[in-house]
């Protein structure tokens, strides 16, 4: 089982390898003149020529890594509460969880690892990976930084469940809703693009829906636990 | 693994992968349309300005033609009958 997880990891960082490979050669093909009509589409929508082009692949990656980070953390309450168990395989929902929180991570290096070369806000490597010393608002990168930390941590479990207790892995696995919140208020507060409606509008629809969940976890935590102490 | 287990985790990393490219699109293009700029702490949206018209435009548009501030350099006579005050005795 744990052959097969690393396995697992390597493909999915060979596909992004791989992926991330062909769209340099894309590009490159873009800026060679080589392009051909479909090509030039591709690089007119993408902005390929702008000067800000890795400015808009960092605020993507950002988007993404959060929206697949709430993805996760939601499925994380569902699969806790139990809720797809009348019709879907359990082991088939927390792999789901597992590959869901991976993808996310991947975009948030992404994330970071494009603003060590952007030029719009250029973050130095210490200032990515060391919370608060950023020159850019340095309270809410740090708070992104903080939060990406706890997001590799729960990860890791995932990987090392068999060598630690259950309880250690589900207070572990307690920290990513901390972690999620961080990432919203990263996003919220340090994120150029918090003033364009439809993101204001996709972070109030993600919060009130993760809240949502939250508070039914909450409740069947609750309501379980009330019913031990009667028994 | 179970063939349904790839076909959902191919599935959920291509969706992400156009969900990460469509969100670049809609960025580089929401971008340049709100023109957002930051002035320290502030975001300050740039107002959008008329096109500026081009000479051959107005050229071929006699009306614009007669609203065209002509620019014109007359020398003043002051400064033609400028001479200088100092004046050397000579030898």
């Amino acid at each position: 089982m744990q052959n097969e997880k690393i396995i697992n990891a390597l493909t999915l960082t060979a596909v992004l390898v791989v992926g991330v490979t062909a769209m340099a050669i894309g590009l490159l093909a873009v800026q060679a003149g080589f392009a051909t009509s479909p090509l030039r589409l591709a690089s007119d929508s993408l902005s390929l020529d702008s000067v800000h082009l890795w400015w808009y692949v960092t605020r993507a990656a950002g988007l993404m890594g959060y929206l697949l980070f709430w993805l996760s953390t939601l499925w994380g309450f569902a699969v806790s509460s139990k809720i797809f168990d009348s019709f879907l395989e359990r082991m088939f929902t927390y792999d789901f969880h597992e590959h869901l929180s991976l993808l996310s991570l991947g975009f948030i290096v992404l994330h970071a690892l494009v603003l060590l070369v952007e030029k719009v806000e250029p973050l130095s490597v210490m200032e990515i990976l060391v919370p608060f010393v950023s020159a850019y608002r340095p309270f809410w990168t740090g708070i992104g930084i903080i939060a990406f930390y706890l997001t590799v941590l729960v990860t890791v479990t995932f990987y090392i469940r068999s060598w630690i207790s259950m309880k250690t892995f589900r207070v572990i696995h307690y920290l990513s809703v901390v972690a999620y919140f961080g990432s919203l208020f990263h996003s919220l507060y340090a994120g150029s693009d918090s003033l364009l409606s439809w993101v204001q509008w996709m972070y109030g629809g993600t919060t009130l829906v993760t809240v949502f969940f939250m508070m039914y976890w909450v409740f069947l935590l609750w309501q379980r636990r009330s019913e031990k102490a009667i028994a | 693994m179970n063939i349904y287990r790839k076909l959902l985790r191919g599935w959920i990393t291509l969706t992400s992968i156009i969900g990460f490219v469509g969100g670049w699109v809609f960025i580089a293009r929401a971008t340049e349309i709100e023109t957002v700029t930051y002035v320290g702490q502030t975001a300050v949206t740039m107002p959008e300005l008329e096109p500026i018209p081009t000479v051959n435009g107005l050229a071929g548009n006699p009306l614009s033609v007669s609203n065209v501030q002509t620019f014109t350099f007359s020398q003043s006579t002051s400064q033609q009958s400028f001479s200088p005050p100092m004046r050397t005795g000579g030898s």
